[in-house]
């Protein structure tokens, strides 16, 4: 009788014990050729673009459903690009969005790989580890009242030209998920990726291919740019076309570009890589973020400081060059009048253009900014020799194709910026032989520095409503560094705020300067007096007035890009807090 | 024992039969949203935020990925229910830690949101 009493307490017990399976499949083609059928993944190639299937099985749906799930995976963007999702459930309505490839998934401490539930509530961890990481962070997000069982989401992908060896393992995988039921405000504890956590081994592919990637420093998103391939008109030498079959895309999350259709080894080929801007915005509406704004971030208070102190330090005699500068394409980008020197005319060029005097450019597009090199060339660039390098900016990237006997093509392109004296949004140069010869101090940008813990200061915005009107203050703390720039890229909602005015509290001798363009303000300081600097009280005060009836402001106005410079020119990382 | 046994045994068998559910929207306004574990939030939604204690508060939305702060609202927050709306229009797409903070910047409630 007592076992019984026993058993009778455990049954209830037992019943709600469930298990979340959340697995990832290979479905076959997205357009398959023979209707019906599945492609094997032993049969992919070079362009394919397929499908990964998330598939969840609730061990017992009878009282608790899946209504809401939030799945995380990485994939490697290297071999794939990720196109988005299709929605086989009518219950699912799936938010998604992807990350660049500079984050590393850390494993928690105590969950297991496979507990996708023990991941997501423990300790794990998204480390930046910068352009070495192989995986992409993306998440899939679906919160409904109906259920969420079976094949929930297909996500697309396409397979990319990929260099020879590419280890496939793991090429995409699920990280961590939160699976709940929102009609009991149930959440599962129990989510196991099972029976496919990874999707791996894809065959490599033996078509004749080509491919182009620009080596986008971390700074730039490649998906905002576009390219194509383009041949020599023949009737027009001037010209250039698109070949027969060539696409015109975005560059994917890695900077790269599948060129193979329209490709060949015989014409006289090239791409060309233009700014796009172009945001796919499912909530709030499609946008464009214009050229000028992307090269408001290029070229920006650091860069002037950085020009500033080369023409500055050029030793007792005034003859030393080199200094500031430990890369030719520095001198390249400063001399942004194109007149072959780098001098004063460049500096005050740069400086008024940063304060949006004037600018240097003769237009808004990316053809007046931009300068692309092949790799190879772009590594023997040094302060010598950059004098005899073509400094003109361009759209243009010359391919050397004519090689009958090659079956894979991967050309690489450097891109840098007239400006851009910091190379904070360039391709690193690798000069080998620049560091020990010619270059007696070299700065890199914060991005690119080693000391990068030494190079951080800290700022915070704080919002609030004050006798109706939007305040944002915005402070500065330089804790040990002596800063003699600060730069602040200012959004807000101009479709509910207009700008009003800015209030600088800064130091007395410090250049302020602020520039309303439609939904974003530039502001800052910049100090020229020796041993003067922006200390802890510097404080810009931004007030906005209401177009709508508001009651907070959560949102309304936000940082986003922020520059500093110390008093050696150093570029310095604003932690905004 | 035996009416013990009977009672016991009515309990499992009303355990098991099927419950009636009410349908409620996944969040609602009425649900606090630091109760909820993430949720996808769009532009002017309104969220609701429990406080026990009348004072200043921040809140902040940070993002995952960058540990950017992108911005910190200053409120005045009554002892319950506070209803606050989110504006996503300035911020970039992405997964943000919405947090609140008192005036000693200490976090007192933490949650995940998406735009």
């Amino acid at each position: 009788m007592k076992k019984l009493l026993v058993l009778l307490f455990l049954l209830p017990m037992l019943s709600f014990s469930q298990t979340i399976n959340i697995s990832l499949d290979y479905a076959g083609l997205i357009n398959e050729p023979v209707q019906g059928e599945v492609t094997p993944i032993t049969a992919l190639e070079i362009g394919d673009e397929f499908y990964l299937d998330v598939t969840i099985y609730n061990s017992d749906n009878s009282q608790r459903k899946v209504t809401f799930a939030d799945i995380w995976f990485t994939f490697k963007n290297d071999a794939f690009d990720y196109l988005g999702i299709d929605n086989p459930n009518p219950n699912g309505n799936w938010y998604t969005n992807q990350w660049p490839s500079v984050y590393e998934f850390q494993n928690s401490t105590t969950a297991t790989v496979d507990d996708l539930y023990g991941q997501y509530y423990t300790d794990h961890r998204w480390n930046y580890i910068g352009e070495q990481s192989f995986h992409a962070p993306m998440v899939i997000s679906s919160q409904t009242t109906g259920e969420l069982i079976g094949v929930v989401a297909r996500l697309k992908f396409r397979y990319k030209q990929v260099p020879n060896g590419f280890d496939f393992n793991q090429s995409a995988m699920l990280r961590k998920a939160s699976v709940r039921d929102n009609i009991t405000g149930y959440l599962f504890t129990d989510v196991k990726a099972f029976p496919n956590q990874t999707f791996d081994n894809v065959p490599t592919s033996t078509k004749v291919t080509a491919s182009f990637k620009v080596l986008f420093p971390e700074t730039l998103d490649p998906t905002l740019f576009d390219g194509g391939l383009y041949t020599k008109d023949p009737n027009d030498v001037q010209s250039w076309l698109q070949p027969d079959y060539a696409t015109y895309e975005n560059f994917s999350t890695d900077g790269s570009m599948n060129i193979t259709q329209g490709f060949d080894r015989t014409s006289d080929l090239a791409v060309i890589a233009n700014w796009d801007g172009y945001v796919v915005d499912a909530q709030n509406g499609d946008y464009t973020i214009t050229f000028g704004e992307q090269y408001d971030e290029i070229v920006t208070i650091s860069d002037v400081a950085l020009a500033f102190a080369e023409l500055n330090n050029r030793g007792i005699n005034q003859n030393e060059v080199g200094n500031e500068f430990g890369n030719g394409i520095q001198f390249m980008n400063a001399d942004v009048n194109g007149d072959g020197q780098f001098n004063s005319d460049d500096t005050y060029l740069l400086l008024s253009q940063v304060l949006d005097v004037s600018t240097y450019l003769e237009g808004d597009g990316m053809v007046y900014a931009s300068k692309f090199y092949p790799k190879a060339q772009y590594d023997t660039i040094t302060t010598t020799n950059y004098s005899q390098i073509p400094n003109g900016t361009t759209l243009m990237n010359y391919l050397d194709n004519k090689n009958n006997s090659k079956l894979q093509f991967s050309f690489e392109s450097a891109i840098t910026w007239r400006g851009d004296v910091n190379l904070s949004h360039s391709t690193t140069p690798n000069v080998q032989s620049e560091q020990t010869t010619t270059a007696k101090v070299f700065i890199p940008s914060y991005a690119k520095a080693t000391n990068k813990v030494e190079r951080q200061i800290s700022t915070t915005i704080t919002t609030e409503l004050v006798n109706g009107k939007v305040i944002a203050n915005i402070t500065l703390d330089p804790k040990q560094q002596k800063v003699i720039g600060a730069q602040y890229k200012v959004k807000f909602d101009s479709s509910k705020l207009i700008f009003d005015e800015i209030n600088y509290q800064t130091n007395n001798v410090s250049t302020n300067f602020s520039n309303l363009k439609n939904d974003y303000i530039n502001i800052g300081s910049f100090v020229q007096i020796k041993d003067q600097y922006l200390d802890g009280k510097t404080k810009y005060t931004l007030t906005f007035t209401p177009k709508v009836q508001l009651d907070n402001t959560l949102g309304l106005v936000i940082l986003t890009n922020t520059d500093a410079v110390n008093a050696k020119s150093e570029q310095l990382k604003m932690n905004i807090e | 024992m035996k009416k013990l046994f009977y009672i016991l045994l009515l309990l499992v068998v009303f355990s098991c039969t099927d419950d009636t559910f009410e349908i409620l929207e996944p969040v609602t306004n009425s649900v606090d949203i630091f109760e909820v574990q993430s949720t996808v939030v769009n532009d002017g939604d309104e969220i609701n935020i429990n406080i026990v204690s009348e004072g200043e508060f921040k809140i902040s939305l940070v993002d995952e990925f960058t540990n950017i702060t992108h911005t910190n609202e200053i409120f005045y927050g009554k002892v319950g229910d506070n209803k606050l709306n989110i504006y996503t229009r300035a911020l970039p797409r992405g997964s943000y830690k919405l947090l609140i903070k008192d005036v000693k910047d200490n976090i007192i409630k933490q949650t995940t949101i998406k735009l």
